[in-house]
């Protein structure tokens, strides 16, 4: 009796931990189909047919649509180019360059996945919308106060992610075609 | 008699089981993946307009720089073709089936004479529609061949500035998704 009792306790033990590294993973994702190239991370694979079953599993938890692979890819930082976690209170400049043929959008996101527009402003530029200077790379200020050029607002007090889309790139799923050198940096300013 | 070494071990390998079993049966199982939270906007065969607000209350990480067309593909009374003209910005093509998320996407780079020309169908239809193909009569169009009878596609143009928006909406507005008989 003891046997079947420990047994079954062994077994549920298993189930129930088998499961929590399923919702671990959909919540923490492992690396697996993940490229770092500097503070970004891609899923290269993830909108072709040959996507890992975790990438698979991720987006069919989170209800994503990806960008498919003929149509470009997305790149999403949660820091800066110090690995700190990006804070709504704080400056930060993404500066160029953008790479692929140069057809490109970033959104803001909170951590949930909504646009993080503050009271309906802007939370995203495209590539035809920014403001260039002669000579200088192309930027965008992200900051809770008014700023100069290409700027979106900040919403102090909320954590948020940045999400780089390169809209006209056709690289058939192999992000190992970036050079770090190629993407832009989010650099962070200045912080109260 | 059961040592606790191998009440560990059992413990060990089951949860090793469960946790494959239950990632590989996500996308079939996950009750609020992208292609449901999308059905209440897209009608079966009919290419529509998908609101704006309704796509990104809708969809996390939801681009707002795109405007989006939708059609929900059955296969089952014939293959489905869908067409759009494209313009001067980029526009793409998803394909979704449940269990297997992206399963095929195209861009605006495979466009003839300025538009898309897309056939889905069952692999048994496939085979139908190439015997049929004949060698004077160049293939203009793309196909593609889906496992299942039904599936989604997603049609995706970037709005450059918002001014452009209506214009880009217009464009994906004229789009159609159509089930198309092999008699």
């Amino acid at each position: 009796m003891l046997k079947v009792l420990a047994t079954l306790a062994a077994l549920a033990v298993g189930i129930l931990a088998g499961l929590g590294l399923t919702a671990l993973s959909i919540d923490r994702p492992p690396g697996f189909g993940a490229v770092t190239l500097g503070s970004w991370q891609v899923r290269p694979k993830i909108g072709t047919a040959d996507a890992d079953p975790y990438t698979r599993a991720l987006m069919a938890a989170n209800g994503e649509i990806p960008m498919g692979a003929a149509e470009g890819l997305a790149l999403t930082t949660q820091t800066d180019s110090t690995g700190k976690a990006l804070d709504g209170r704080c400056r930060y400049r993404l500066r160029g360059p953008f790479p692929g043929a140069g057809i490109w959008s970033v959104t803001l996101y909170w951590n949930n996945g909504t646009i993080a527009s503050r009271n309906g402003q802007r939370a995203s530029f495209t590539s035809f919308e920014i403001v260039r200077r002669e000579g200088k790379a192309e930027e965008i200020v992200l900051a809770p106060g008014p700023q100069p050029g290409n700027w979106i607002p900040l919403t102090p007090g909320e954590a948020f992610s940045v999400v780089l889309r390169l809209h006209d790139l056709q690289i058939g799923g192999q992000a190992g075609v970036f050079d770090t050198a190629s993407l832009p940096t989010l650099v962070r300013e200045d912080c109260p | 008699m059961i040592g606790p070494a191998v009440l560990a071990l059992l413990a060990l390998i089951v949860a090793g089981i469960v946790h494959l079993a239950s990632i590989l049966a996500m996308p079939y199982l996950a009750p609020r993946d992208g292609m449901t939270r999308l059905a209440g906007l897209v009608s079966e065969n009919r290419m529509s307009l998908l609101p704006d607000d309704e796509v990104r209350r809708l969809l996390p990480f939801a681009d707002p720089s795109v405007a989006m067309a939708g059609c929900a593909y059955a296969l089952d009374r014939g293959p489905v073709r869908v067409r759009l003209r494209t313009g001067s910005a980029p526009v793409g093509l998803v394909f979704l089936r449940k269990g297997a998320g992206v399963f095929h996407s195209l861009s605006d780079k495979a466009a003839v004479q300025g538009g898309l020309d897309v056939v889905l169908a069952t692999p048994a239809q496939m085979a139908i529609i190439r015997d049929r193909d004949t060698d004077d009569d160049p293939v203009q169009e793309i196909r593609i061949s889906s496992s299942d009878e039904r599936g989604l596609v997603v049609v995706r143009a970037l709005v450059p500035v918002p001014s452009m928006r209506a214009e880009v909406e217009r464009l994906l507005s004229a789009a159609s998704c159509d089930t198309e008989s092999l008699d």
